[in-house]
């Protein structure tokens, strides 16, 4: 098989994930992966391209993994090209936030790397190419996997089923070795070859020392490995948890410093405790997910199970009495059984490891002292909050279904109890809520995204703004700071020739138009008075009243009226000037158009192609 | 105080008089007559000292202390979308154990212990939008999981289509030998399927055993059916 053609930089492959994010109607997806392929190449894309959607494929109707993805195939006859290119898509809703915690962190429910294979069988069907799915490493063509947070869905069905000949990621979710026990056969029978306990009794596994597992995965996937690429950002979070235990990096990597401002969180997170980690990373998401969601209410709701609505009811004795007994309360108790002890568990973690966690986030830079003082305090405070609801709701429920009505006198300062906890902890989230802290938060995320990624890469000659590529010219303009924005050139070049072209031809039939309408219509004004002339000058008698209105006696009769006419044979108003003005317009348009192309085409030396790209651009684009 | 207390406890039995009671626990009440305590209530000297029931993740998803058969008690999936026999020796993978809402449950079981000559390790994986067209997908993916090919028999009864393949790994692969079978079992009602790959080690005395065990490890895929038209726990028909 040979090896791919199209998509074979970096940039490239980035841009094209980049793009798979906007869910762009095909046409339009189309167009913008010839215009990324001409910008970064200099060179026409050397194919079509056929496009087909996760949202397309039957056997993904039914499927509730969250799973969603672009195929892409490009192929041309004359230049011996055909590969596909599955772009699987990270986090974006809220299943797939759940589902990543879970396969991740868990390493379990790899559903979303089934319906990576699926789709991808699903596509190469489509795209009419003949293959043996159970034999996927002998399919003729090359077909790479593309993703960013998806990698562990990509790389997870690679590795069981062989889906990809090439994997791609960027800032990718790493792989996990007891999530990889639970999903490959093949696997989990070498590990039992060497752990026999494993055969009848599976979470043994997490009884075994990590290192004997990771060397044993890392030696059964090794060939694997080779047609795996990484490149991840030591900034990305996803990188900082990836010290956690069952996580492994497999493939070739690539780190990349993509921000200067801190040295990133893995030295942090590898100091806390691996289920810290796994806590904080729990609760930052569960409360995302929940932020998502709506109000300070909505929050409290989603991460206890506790209803506000419910609670506020506890307002005085009457009203207190009737919550008690009322079917509101009932509702509520299985979601707080759900919900409350797994969150006390997670943030008393936290606490736990509260002083190491903030003084190394503080060690780090990421917030400063009034920061770590604030957050350690804000944590025990709600973990005595969470505790004191735990209790209150644990009473009320035991004495409402034990001793019915006779417990009511106890049990409403319980409910009392329960409303001012509840006070007490919107007022701890809300202080977690703050700008400054979600600035951090933010600052934290951007270390995922492909944005910084992409810039870091470019190594001081192509840098990227919007989706926009920008270059460094080679003859300097004195220094490294100037940078060209290439894709606003060619959009200008492209867009602005479009738009000179229709100004000519609105010229072009403003001119027609006087030609037809005001020259015909002169014509034929002419004409009719002539017309009227002549009549008048054969029928004198006929005007005889006419000639009346000015004579001061009576007129008996008419003989004769002579008409004296002057009529110019040209128009009063002559276009001609206001034509070649606007003609004038449209050249001097084109002058500073090809103008300006120059000017960037001469901060370049001839090897970037520049002139290539505006000449290409004019023919792909420029109509 | 006291005498307000009353008088609110008076006002309560006029408000409410006549309501019942909200039940503790409304997922222990079966559509029986009889109401019968579920394994996980239980008190532990009342359960069979059998490993299913010393395992508390395990117990919980056990309906009965009686056997289905010797050796078997019945299990019921958290989805309430199949039921099964479950080896008294099995113990269900707790951390590896998954449930999405009720689309999705992945459960595995290992079977025996250290002294065993054979031991087992059973994967069910239940999938609530699996359908025919997904069936050769998911049957190459049961082969890539075992790692060779395999000859699927069909097999269709009124309510679901059995697809069965044995399998048996070559001497020099594995230090035990190792055999067993890969099922996909797709419901004719409505859709969803399961997934089983049944896998046996055997240790010792592997000629004389092999054979029963094979026929057992058959016998109780038998056991494996949807519970298509009955209610799930909340109530609602399915």
């Amino acid at each position: 098989m040979q090896d791919e053609q199209i998509f074979i930089t970096k940039e490239l492959r980035m841009r094209l994930i980049q793009l798979e994010y906007k869910n762009l109607p095909e046409e339009q997806l189309i167009q913008e992966i010839e215009r990324i392929y001409l910008e970064e190449t200099g060179e026409l894309l050397p194919a079509e391209v056929n496009v087909y959607t996760s949202s397309e494929s039957s056997k993904l109707k039914e499927d509730s993994s969250g799973y969603d993805g672009t195929a892409l195939l490009f192929s041309s006859e004359d230049n011996n090209i055909d590969e596909v290119y599955i772009i699987s898509q990270g986090s974006q809703g809220i299943v797939d936030w759940s589902y990543n915690i879970e396969s991740m962190l868990a390493g379990k429910n790899y559903s979303q790397a089934e319906a990576t294979h699926d789709f991808t069988v699903d596509a190469l069907e489509e795209f009419g190419i003949t293959f043996n799915e159970n034999e996927m490493d002998q399919v003729e063509i090359p077909v790479v996997g593309l993703h960013s947070l998806a990698h562990n869905n990509n790389i997870t069905s690679y590795l069981l089923y062989d889906t990809f000949s090439k994997v791609y990621s960027v800032n990718g979710a790493q792989t996990n070795y007891y999530q990889l026990f639970d999903a490959d056969g093949k696997f989990e029978k070498r590990l039992k070859d060497e752990f026999p306990v494993l055969e009848y009794d599976l979470d043994a596994i997490y009884s075994l020392p990590p290192a004997d597992i990771e060397a044993i995965a890392k030696d059964f996937y090794a060939d694997k490995a080779k047609n795996i690429y990484q490149d991840i950002s030591i900034h990305d979070p996803l990188y900082a948890i990836s010290g956690v235990r069952g996580f492994f990096t497999l493939g070739n990597v690539t780190p990349h410093k993509t921000s200067d401002n801190h040295q990133g969180l893995r030295r942090v997170a590898d100091k806390i405790p691996d289920d810290a980690v796994v806590a904080l990373q729990k609760l930052a998401i569960d409360y995302t997910v929940a932020k998502e969601n709506g109000s300070m209410e909505d929050i409290i709701k989603d991460l206890t199970g506790v209803d506000m609505a419910v609670v506020e009811q506890f307002d005085g004795l009457w009203g207190s009495a009737k919550t008690y007994f009322g079917s509101d309360f009932t509702e509520m108790v299985p979601g707080v059984n759900e919900k409350l002890p797994g969150l006390i568990e997670n943030v008393q973690l936290i606490t736990g490891n509260a002083e190491v966690i903030f003084d190394e986030l503080m060690g780090a830079t990421y917030i400063t002292k009034n920061q770590r003082d604030e957050l350690v305090e804000v944590f025990t405070e709600i973990e005595k909050e969470l505790l004191l609801i735990q209790e209150s709701f644990a009473s009320i429920e035991f004495n409402r279904s034990t001793k019915g009505i006779s417990a009511i006198g106890s049990d409403l300062s319980n409910a009392g109890k329960l409303y001012s906890a509840i006070q007490r902890l919107t007022d701890l989230f809300g202080q977690l809520n703050k700008e400054e802290y979600q600035d951090i938060l933010d600052m934290i995320v951007a270390g995922h995204s492909i944005g910084e990624m992409i810039n870091a890469i470019g190594e001081g000659e192509k840098s990227y703004l919007n989706g926009d590529l920008l270059m460094a010219p080679s003859n300097g303009g004195g220094g490294k700071d100037i940078w060209v924005n290439i894709s606003a050139a060619l959009r200008m070049y492209t867009e602005g020739k479009v738009v000179l072209e229709e100004r000519t031809e609105e010229i072009t039939r403003l001119v027609t138009t006087i030609g037809e309408e005001v020259t015909q219509f002169f014509k034929h004004e002419k004409k009719r008075l002539l017309d009227k002339i002549n009549d008048i000058e054969q029928n004198p008698s006929a005007y005889s009243g006419m000639v009346q209105e000015y004579a001061t006696s009576t007129v008996k009769g008419v003989e004769r009226i002579t008409v004296y006419d002057v009529i110019t044979s040209k128009l009063n108003a002559d276009h001609d000037s206001e034509i070649r003005l606007l003609n004038m317009s449209v050249t001097d348009g084109y002058t500073f158009i090809e103008k300006y192309r120059k000017a960037i085409e001469d901060m370049f030396d001839e090897e970037a192609k520049i002139a290539e790209r505006f000449n290409l651009a004019e023919v792909v684009f420029g109509d | 105080m006291r005498l307000k207390l009353v008088l609110v406890f008076i006002a309560i039995i006029i408000v409410l008089g006549g309501c019942q009671m909200p039940n503790k626990n409304p997922s222990t009440q079966t559509e029986g007559e009889q109401e019968e305590l579920k394994p996980a209530d239980m008190d532990d000297e009342d359960l069979p000292d059998v490993r299913a029931f010393k395992d508390e993740f395990t117990r919980g998803f056990l309906q009965s202390t009686e056997e289905t058969r010797p050796g078997y008690y019945p299990f019921s999936s958290a989805t309430g979308a199949y039921k099964m026999d479950f080896p008294a020796e099995g113990k269900i993978g707790e951390k590896s154990y998954n449930i999405k809402n009720k689309s999705y449950e992945g459960v595995s079981i290992g079977v025996g212990n250290e002294q065993s000559d054979i031991t087992h390790t059973i994967k069910v994986k239940y999938y609530n939008h699996l359908s025919d067209e997904l069936k050769e997908s998911r049957l190459g993916q049961m082969e890539s999981n075992i790692g060779m090919d395999l000859e699927f028999e069909e097999k269709t009864s009124e309510n679901q289509t059995l697809y069965l393949a044995p399998y048996q790994h070559a001497e020099e692969e594995y230090n035990k030998d190792i055999y067993g079978f890969a099922a996909l079992i797709l419901n004719e009602k409505k859709l969803g399927g399961i997934q089983i790959i049944y896998t046996s080690h055997c240790a010792n005395n592997c000629g004389e055993l092999k054979e029963m065990d094979m026929k057992q490890a058959q016998e109780w895929l038998k056991s494996v059916s949807f519970l298509e038209g009955l209610k799930d726990s909340d109530g609602n028909a399915r």
